[in-house]
């Protein structure tokens, strides 16, 4: 792709649907997937990639979506927290179990912890409780005392989707 | 004896699991309306400025760009009414701390807006400012409040301090402080005000107190409050950082929507969140215990400063709650504390999780210990000898009932954490030393005779014709469990089923002004505010439902037995939802009313001597600390609390509570370090200041010792704050016992560990 | 933010792009800084250039005497890779500790370096595995020691528009290690770090490289220390000669995040437990 002038013609494919959106070339990755498709999800906690609320899969790699610009997801496949379902289209083992323990409280890191979470067991389906607690140090919550998420991503290993 | 419960003590759901975890919860920048505008905070830059003139003519360039709001656009009163009053919505003449909003900008777009603010040109002249509250209290310092910079002040005596000190076996004096904490609600503060037809205005707030931005709104506006309605959107963390500045943050855009006509949204960055919002008050207390020669403490004395900000707003009683239990909750007859808030020009500081307790705790509890290291006694032995029993009195003459299940909560701690052999020093595996620390506290539940006037709560129980219930409170759900809590007050009370209960967001239109969503008094005042709405319905129901068992053929000698939703008697049953039915076809009223009052205090400001609260709940925490002897690196292993907060309504929201205020506090005690350089706050952001990570968790061990409080629905008291009291003075305690170097100053840096592993390895 | 963001496809069409582009130009790789800058208002340019996906940066490459990391290969990446692992330990040692694990998905070891953060801790591993850093403006390439890149805060050799195609390490079998203080025990930007990389033969060391972070305007070679450990025994003695010595070295400043005697005091004490992690 080729662009010189904003807009430019944005390609991706969002929650498993090929899209293709005219943007202006500043939209942040989070504007794109909040403002432009509404998809209210995503949230920012901090606009600078510390906390880890606005967590979207690139690729089926967990990205900070506020320290991303739109263009820099062309030609790439996109996953929201919208899009995280089980196979048969309704709950997510992870959002099973993290309603489950109690994982869930002012529910404001939750989207993202879940992404985090979901790309962690996509790559290693048995990582140990160690690994999972190391995976999981980019999502802040404020909530939990973090013991609860824990346990609900360590449950979720063991369900198949 | 236990009543028998369907629903009370048990783990049930979550109301709001659900939405939350697919992301579809709507918090308040999820809200979109038609013709939506954007506004943003043009903030000062300089500690304490007076304002000559604020010009937007860059800004108007911008494309988008819709208007400046500044004071002259309020038509109300321009004083935000809370506590003092002394804080205006916009300043006139002058900013009084950096990040103080002095203006809006309203704009077609978020990111609009934030350009807008950045061009718009402050004109000013720099004023002397205070930065240092002990400073600030001194005779010759600059004077920005009142003529001694003295926000508020209190006082506690009994006996004779100084008579009881001389006479002394033994006593132990420290000075200790504290830092600021940010509430880091992952969710920052917002509102969208949209204007109504009639000149009424109605906001969208994500908040812990409702009726304050009502107050507030009102007051900006200058209109009746009938014409202003608030609604709690879904609130991503508050922490006591929710309490009394959305309102400030709501009239803002409320006054941005009034000028432009339009709705206003009015999202928060992260960074003036930092600069502008409440913040836990750095504290500085110096504590003096004295006890005689067989352990006993005999007399206490506290100073204790905080440091208040720019304006008073929360500070009177955040110091009030700080003050009544200064001295710990210890049995002492002669007692002397001076407590003070001072003014500096600096972000000012509210409710935060404690509320003025943690920083006095943190100094009496480190105390504490020392005290008994120089009795010669351990630490739980000489707590246990000194701590309140139900029929004592605390050291404000209150004398305590049998709800408080102290010296139980010690000795669960000492047991489950094996405090008996693992407190005697240990010697250092190569580098690392391990050490275990111990504290105990009481919290007094609710506002207390300080806030007596706030302290009443109103409920709206609705039972639709489908049986299905709709429950209104005027406490709001923040993301510690209060929509879940509440339903199962009401599905215990009416014996409905429990999915049929659906507790709301707060909706300032449908209850009276309940208070704050503070002081863990949720579950304690909605809750009886509940019940009393419920009671008369649950009369009509229990009724109907006997009438319609009899005329079943029920054998109506039996009693009849209401649980889980169904009613059965004598062989028969029926289910909720038929009993309902039967009530609309008999025209029975189905909705009601309920109103708490909390029972009077005696507390008197003259001598701090009375009833300070209703009822105190209590914890112990015992820390288990590694210590890195060359970095200095403390790392908590693994924290013990138990608990008493009465009767526990759902356990796994309870230990969900426990879990996150451990851990809060653990994180104030160690990494939080928030940091002010010449008036101006220099770490703004997640990445200097950081909060514990996953990585960072300790282990928790919780227990919870139900001491019925006869006054409490189900005889529950108080749970929230609790937990996050005794977490800081525990672990310093721990370091202390792991590597002999005690730290006198919260966060208990690496660095300030070092440097007293320093002075240890001199001795 | 700019208005204006390009994304060549190649090389090739980014150098004939360039003369077209505005003035004020910066290459955008992950991201995870400059877009910090931009949303903190401290980064004004009015063009990025996207390099995040052109393929001549995306590579990790083994040659015969050399490894090759392209600038654009995400930090993940290099976490998993075996080649990273067997021939540069102390980069792969200092990937935990490098920011949050969807932040690595992100960043890039060219923007770690291009950044000239002093407490970058790619940057500083690297320096530590003598790596040199290939650099590319239109036809021209150049290659630096990634000692000499580094010029201060913010600060590098790179001329306007230059870009890093990559960094080079040299294949030699050693050890590695990276240990670091952050304000918690992960995601935190480090108080002091020390990177170490060392040839072993019997119980003794041949060559020694300590880097050493946040303790100096850039990511530092500790030239002395370094040459004082070649070819000796790694004895108790050495490691605490070693500790005393590189105490000596570092010029940490006292600012928010630590301070300096602190600092100065953990490089020794960092160096001393990372040696012996390797001896």
């Amino acid at each position: 792709m080729k662009q010189s002038t904003s807009p430019f013609v944005l390609k991706c494919r969002v929650n498993g649907v090929s899209m293709e959106r005219e943007l202006p070339s500043s939209r942040s990755l989070l504007e794109f997937i909040r403002e432009d498709l509404g998809l209210k999800g995503t949230k920012e906690g901090c606009g600078e990639g510390e906390c880890g609320a606005c967590l979207v899969l690139l690729d089926g790699r967990a990205v900070n979506s506020c320290l991303m610009m739109a263009v820099q997801v062309h030609g790439k496949e996109l996953v929201t927290i919208e899009g995280i379902k089980g196979r048969d289209g309704g709950l997510h083992p992870l959002q099973k179990t993290f309603m489950a323990e109690g994982a869930v409280q002012c529910g404001f890191c939750t989207p993202g912890l879940i992404v985090a979470s979901e790309a962690l067991l996509r790559r290693r389906p048995k990582a140990t409780l160690e690994e999972i607690k190391l995976g999981l140090t980019g999502n802040l919550c404020r909530c939990t005392g973090y013991e609860k998420v824990l346990s609900a991503v360590g449950k979720a290993r063991k369900i198949k989707k | 004896m236990k009543e028998k419960l369907s629903y009370i003590g048990r783990s049930l759901p979550r109301k709001d699991a659900l939405i939350k975890a697919v992301g579809a919860a709507q918090y308040a920048d999820d809200r979109e309306f038609a013709g939506l505008l954007h506004a943003a905070a043009v903030r000062s830059p300089r500690p304490r400025i007076k304002i000559l003139s604020i010009s937007d003519a860059r800004a108007r360039r911008l494309p988008g760009y819709v208007t400046l709001v500044t004071y002259r656009d309020i038509k109300g009163v321009n004083k935000w009414p809370v506590v003092m009053q002394d804080y205006p919505f916009l300043p006139e003449k002058e900013a009084r701390f950096a990040g103080e909003t002095v203006a809006l900008v309203v704009a077609a777009t978020a990111r609009a807006a934030r350009k807008a603010a950045a061009l718009v040109e402050i004109k000013y002249r720099e004023l002397p400012f205070v930065e240092d509250p002990l400073k600030a209290l001194e005779k010759d310092a600059v004077k920005i409040f009142g003529d001694d910079n003295v926000i508020s002040s209190f006082v506690i005596k009994k006996g004779s301090v100084d008579a009881a000190l001389k006479k002394a076996a033994y006593t132990a004096e420290g000075e200790f402080s504290t830092n600021y904490q940010v509430h880091a609600y992952l969710e920052t503060q917002g509102a969208i005000a949209l204007p109504e037809s009639d000149g009424g205005m109605t906001v969208h707030s994500t908040t812990q107190c409702p009726f304050y931005v009502l107050d507030a709104v009102a007051a900006a506006l200058g209109i009746p409050y009938h014409k202003v309605k608030i609604l709690q959107t879904v609130t991503g963390g508050g922490f006591g950082g929710k309490e009394d500045v959305p309102a400030l943050v709501a009239s803002h855009a409320a006054l941005c929507a009034a000028k432009t006509g339009k709705p206003v949204k009015l999202i928060y960055g992260r960074k003036e969140d930092f600069q502008s919002m409440s913040k836990r008050h750095p504290g500085w207390a110096r504590v003096a215990y004295a006890a005689d020669k067989s352990g006993r403490i005999t007399a206490c004395r506290v100073n204790y400063v905080l440091d208040g900000g720019a304006y008073s707003t929360l500070s009177p009683i955040v110091l009030w709650r700080g003050t009544v239990h200064a001295a710990g909750p210890y049995k002492i007859a002669n007692v002397d504390i001076k407590t003070y808030a001072a003014a500096t020009n600096k972000v000012p500081c509210g409710a935060f999780r404690g509320f003025g307790q943690p920083q006095v705790c943190f100094a009496q509890e480190s105390l504490i210990d020392e005290l008994a290291e120089k009795v010669g006694m351990d630490p739980v032995q000489f707590r246990l000898k000194n701590l309140l029993e139900p029929g004592d009195r605390t050291v404000t003459g209150q004398k305590l009932n049998s709800s408080c299940g102290l010296k139980e909560l010690v000795q669960t701690v000492r047991k489950r954490s094996g405090w008996d052999k693992k407190a005697k020093p240990r010697a250092a595996a190569g580098d690392v030393a391990t050490g275990i620390g111990f504290s105990a506290t009481y919290y007094g539940v609710g506002l207390g005779a300080k806030g007596r006037y706030l302290d009443r709560a109103g409920a709206l129980v609705n039972i639709y014709k489908d049986s299905s219930v709709g429950v209104n409170v005027g406490n709001t759900e923040m993301g510690q469990g209060a929509l879940t809590v509440l339903a199962q007050i009401a599905a215990e009370t009416l014996n409905a089923p429990y999915e049929s209960v659906k507790v709301e967001e707060v909706d300032s239109s449908k209850v009276p002004d309940s208070g704050p969503t503070v002081a863990s008094r949720t579950t304690l005042m909605s809750g009886n505010a509940i019940i009393e709405a419920a009671a008369p319905l649950r009369e009509r129901i229990f009724k109907t439902a006997f009438s319609l068992l009899s005329a079943a053929g029920a054998d109506a000698s039996k009693k009849m037995v209401a649980a889980g939703g169904i009613f059965s008697m004598g062989g028969k049953s029926v289910d909720f939802r038929k009993v309902v039915a039967e009530c609309w076809f008999r025209r029975l009223k189905m909705s009601e009313q309920g109103w708490y009052a909390a029972p009077r205090t005696t507390f008197r400001m003259e001598d701090g001597q009375g009833d300070a609260y209703v009822i105190y709940s209590y914890s112990a925490d015992a820390a288990e600390v590694e210590v890195d002897l060359k970095t200095g690196v403390a790392k908590v292993k693994k924290i013990w609390a138990a608990y008493d907060v009465g009767r526990i309504v759902n356990p796994r929201l309870a230990v969900g509570q426990a879990q996150g205020g451990i851990l809060q506090g653990m994180s104030w005690a160690l990494y939080e370090n928030l940091i002010y350089k010449n008036g101006i706050m220099v770490n703004p952001n997640f990445t200097d200041y950081v909060i514990a990570t996953t990585a960072d968790k300790p282990e928790y061990d919780i227990t919870f010792i139900e001491k019925p409080y006869a006054g409490g629905p189900y005889k529950a008291k108080g749970m929230g704050e609790v937990p996050l009291i005794g977490v800081a003075p525990a672990v310093a305690n721990a370091i202390k016992n792991a590597c002999g170097a005690r730290v006198n100053s919260v966060p208990l840096l690496p660095e300030k560990i070092w440097k007293e592993l320093k002075k240890v390895a001199a001795r | 933010m700019p208005e204006i963001i390009v994304k060549p496809s190649n090389l090739k069409e980014l150098w004939k792009m360039l003369p077209g582009l505005p003035a004020r130009r910066r290459y955008l790789a992950g991201g995870t800084d400059l877009v910090t800058a931009g949303v903190a208002g401290v980064e004004h340019s009015e063009c990025w250039i996207d390099i995040g996906d052109l393929p001549e940066l995306g590579s990790i490459k083994e040659a015969a005497g050399s490894l090759f990391i392209g600038s654009g290969v995400k930090i993940s990446e290099i976490e998993s890779s075996k080649a990273a692992a067997r021939w540069c330990p102390a980069l792969v040692a200092a990937i935990p500790h490098f920011a949050s694990p969807s932040l690595r998905n992100m960043a890039t070891l060219g923007g770690n370096a291009a950044n000239a953060s002093p407490c970058a801790d790619g940057a500083c591993s690297l320096v530590a595995e003598g790596a040199s850093v290939l650099l590319a403006l239109k036809g021209k390439k150049r290659r630096l020691p990634l000692v000499d890149f580094f010029l201060g805060p913010k600060l590098t050799a790179l001329k306007k528009d230059e870009l890093i195609l990559g960094f080079e390490i040299r294949k030699r079998r050693h050890a590695g290690a990276y240990l670091k203080l952050g304000p918690r025990a992960y995601f935190g930007i480090s108080k002091a770090a020390v990177a170490v990389t060392a040839e072993l033969s019997g119980g003794a060391v041949k060559r020694v490289r300590v880097a050493l972070g946040s303790v100096a305007p850039v990511p530092l070679y500790a030239a002395r220390t370094s040459a004082f450990l070649a070819d000796k025994k790694l004895s108790a003695e050495t490691i605490a000669e070693a500790s005393a010595l590189v105490r000596t070295e570092a010029s940490p400043i006292t600012d928010t995040r630590s301070e300096a005697a602190y600092r100065l005091d953990m490089c020794g004490v960092l160096l001393e437990r990372a040696l012996k992690s390797l001896a």
